[in-house]
């Protein structure tokens, strides 16, 4: 009877042992998994990422022409020089002040065209979520080229407009004051849309019932708007920003790139038309577009930081 | 059987991604393999087979066109079983970068020099001296070297240290460009002088023309190099030369700031349209060819560059640069697009095949100059290939011919490119912003410190003397 219960015993423990074996198996099965659906992207983002980012902050360190591999040691020197550089400063105040306000300007209208397109009532919705969208897939350049004609001072739609209406047409792209905001102009009609229906998604997918719920409540469009639909929608809204940030920097340098090269008198000049134009733009210096590139890196962490905390809030569950 | 069945499932997700792993280090790992042999050196053909030598050449698209292709197609004739490559392309002088620190360069190349950094290029041992060109004999006339025939004074831009670096591919002139007709059509005077050329504002301005556009996004090549510095060496042909070579005080003579003075006088009396000076160059172009405006500062390009956009009767017209008094000597910057060749190459022989045809056969110069529409560094070449150029151009070729206006090229923004991006800003203030003529001075003087301070920075003394013996000669013809 005892053997028995020894037997018994350790029969359970031996189960037990095997289960144990058996979920450990499973957890690194689990892992093996898990790394070899994670090696693709690894591969792409530390060949094309990772490497030539501390390729460049090595090369920052440099001076070099980019003519051959010949390269001086200049330690911080570049970093020093950035410090003192007057454009480096104008470019690092408009990078801020065209980023700033245009995410403000896209995820404004975002929110608010998501919103007010997401009504079951507005019968034409379909429509003017295809012509709101529609930018969002045109290519850059081509964007860039139709902005290009329609601001042109002598020959474009815009001034054609206003002289018609009596208006004295204006040098969009060409006078100081106005040209940060005609870039802004241009890169948020470009991304506006794009946003729209990633809202608009997440608008929809809240219950109807807490809507029809607040209607009966009382509440009118404009109050489920500011009080449902955007705490509802926050978290993705948050994630949209980060994107966008992220991304923004890419956008505003081939806008800026093409229509008005950083002018005129730098005047449009963001930090990264500046890291090319240092760069490749025929002065040659390529550890100092370096250490501009490496400063881009700080910036826009920072700045995606700041905006992460700024708009932290509850997250509400339905 | 469901464990199976699952187990297999998990095999072949496995093996999937396995492959998926493999393809990407492939892919990466040919992106980073050893360069291809271009060919020229493993195979030792027969004397005159050139089965298995390949010559590779790079050009960027510009104003000089595909004008590397007639000659290669007359190598590809002459030599038989020889292979070309050639590639042009916007990103010529990225291609470049990448090849030469790959150890694998073109033979040839041509890139934009205001993209590609050919001094540094030079010094770093990149470009071959072409030394080695001047004993080989002409194609026509083989009594004659190459030596013999080239005209040393157009090249030279990639002269270092007494040594000539870089081949003049295509050579522009510039000047200021007008429509004949419209002039005859509206009577107005061609000037020769300054104060006729000032009073022609006036009569531009009441027929809602303006005098003159330049354009301040592209600055340091349009104004300074076919405005400011015409206007510079009719004022003064020292200050020109001081402000070519760095010193604390290079842009401080008088001349340099009355030509800045004269410059804004226009600006502010609204003869200078300055609202397409800001845009690309041939939106600007297209207000010329409009008839908008009365003169463009340009290089020899223009005609070729705008194409089909001429409107009808439009005359494109050189005009020397209006002198301070009648009858003085005005000046003519002289561009151009320059090829250099590669100080690896294992194809001697074929570069010198490659200039040989393109300089001393006619057959072969004939259609390079149809596609370039402009010069080669070749002497007497108005006399003999004047008649292929357009009538623009062949005017301002017939200009220096005549002694009256001398060439030059300034090599100031090509020596130290940090001083264009200076150029760019401070004439776009000057033209749009009020930024005063003193401001512009000091930022100019500015620079020259910072470059004078930098030791990284190699100062090279810029030569005035060959304008100045043409100066000489003019003057002693007058």
């Amino acid at each position: 009877m005892k053997n028995e219960r020894i037997l018994k015993a350790s029969k359970q423990q031996h189960q037990l042992s095997e289960v144990v074996l058996s979920l450990k198996r499973q957890k690194r099965q689990r892992y093996f998994f898990l790394f070899y659906m994670a090696l693709p992207g690894l591969l792409l983002y530390t060949i094309f990422r990772f490497i030539p980012t501390v390729l460049g902050l090595v090369i920052s360190l440099f001076n070099w022409r980019g003519t051959s591999m010949h390269m001086t040691y200049a330690g911080l020197q570049n970093y020093k020089t950035l410090l003192n550089d007057p454009i480096f400063w104008k470019a690092a105040g408009n990078h801020l002040y065209i980023f700033l306000i245009n995410t403000a300007v896209v995820f404004t209208f975002a929110i608010l065209l998501a919103a007010l397109l997401s009504s079951k009532r507005l019968r034409e919705r379909g429509f003017y979520r295809v012509l709101f969208f529609f930018p969002s897939v045109v290519p850059a350049v081509i964007i860039n080229v139709l902005w290009m004609s329609v601001l042109n001072p002598n020959i474009g739609l815009l001034n054609g407009l206003l002289r018609l209406i009596g208006l004295e047409g204006k040098s969009w792209l060409g006078d100081r004051t106005l040209v940060k905001n005609t870039i802004i102009f241009v890169m948020a009609w470009k991304s506006t849309g794009f946003y729209m229906v990633l809202f608009m998604a997440a608008i929809l997918n809240i219950p109807t019932s807490i809507f029809e719920s607040a209607r009966i409540d009382g509440a009118g469009n404009i109050r489920q708007t500011f009080m449902i639909s955007i705490p509802l929608i926050w978290e993705h809204v948050r994630t949209s920003l980060l994107f966008f940030i992220v991304t923004s920097s890419g956008l505003g340098f081939n806008v800026i790139f093409m229509m008005t090269n950083g002018g005129p008198n730098r005047a449009s000049e963001i930090l990264t038309t500046y890291m090319y134009s240092v760069s490749f733009g025929g002065e040659s210096r390529y550890g100092y577009g370096s250490a501009v590139a490496f400063a881009i890196l700080v910036l826009t962490s920072l700045m995606a930081l700041l905006i992460m905390a700024v708009t932290k809030r509850e997250v509400y569950e339905y | 059987m469901k464990k199976q069945k699952r187990s297999a499932r998990h095999f072949g997700l496995k093996a999937l991604l396995l492959l998926l792993s493999l393809v990407m280090l492939f892919a990466s790992l040919s992106a980073c393999q050893a360069p291809a042999d271009t060919g020229g050196t493993t195979v030792e053909g027969d004397k005159d087979s050139y089965a298995g030598r390949k010559l590779d050449v790079l050009f960027m698209v510009g104003g000089q066109g595909q004008m590397a292709d007639p000659i290669l197609a007359k190598l590809e004739e002459v030599l038989p079983g020889l292979e070309t490559t050639i590639v042009y392309d916007h990103k010529a002088a990225d291609i470049l970068r990448r090849r030469v620190m790959a150890d694998d360069p073109p033979d040839i190349f041509d890139v934009n020099s205001g993209f590609y950094d050919y001094y540094a290029a030079i010094s770093e041992g990149v470009c071959k001296p072409l030394d080695f060109l001047y004993d080989v004999p002409c194609v026509d006339d083989p009594s004659k070297t190459l030596g013999d025939i080239l005209a040393f004074p157009m090249m030279t831009f990639g002269f270092v240290d007494g040594k000539h670096y870089c081949m003049s591919d295509s050579i522009f002139t510039s000047g200021l460009w007008y429509d004949a007709n419209m002039f005859k059509e509206k009577g107005y005077a061609v000037p020769e002088t300054w104060d006729e050329f000032y009073a022609l504002g006036e009569k531009a301005k009441a027929d809602g023309k303006y005098l003159l556009s330049y354009s301040t996004r592209s600055a340091a090549e349009y104004f300074y190099q076919y405005w400011f510095n015409p206007l510079l060496t009719t004022l003064s042909l020292e200050a020109f030369g001081k402000t070519q070579n760095p010193a604390a005080d290079s842009w401080s003579d008088p001349a340099v700031r009355k030509a800045l003075e004269l410059t804004k006088d226009l600006v502010d009396k609204g003869y200078v349209e300055t609202m397409s000076g800001t845009l690309v160059i041939t939106e600007l172009q297209m207000q010329f060819c409009n008839g908008n405006i009365l003169f463009y500062p340009c290089g020899s390009w223009l005609e070729a560059e705008m194409g089909d956009n001429w409107p009808d009767g439009f005359d494109l017209t050189y005009l020397p640069f209006p002198t301070q008094k009648k009858g003085e000597a005005s000046y003519l910057h002289v561009t151009g697009v320059v090829s250099a060749v590669s100080a690896k190459t294992k194809n001697e022989d074929l570069v010198k095949e490659y200039y040989r045809y393109m300089l001393s056969n006619k057959e072969t110069m004939e259609k390079v100059i149809g596609i370039t529409m402009n010069g080669l560094p070749v002497k007497d070449f108005s006399t003999n290939f004047g008649s292929l150029l357009p009538s623009s151009t062949a005017s301002s070729w017939a200009a220096i011919d005549s002694g009256r206006v001398i060439g030059y090229r300034a090599m100031a923004p090509s020596f130290y490119p940090s001083l264009g991006p200076v150029i760019n800003d401070k004439i776009s203030g000057l033209t749009l912003e009020g930024t005063s003529v003193d401001e512009v001075i000091d930022a100019l003087n500015g620079i020259y410190a910072q470059i004078l301070a930098d030791d990284s920075i190699t100062k090279r003394e810029y030569d005035l003397s060959s304008v100045m013996e043409a100066l000489a000669n003019y003057n002693a013809t007058k």
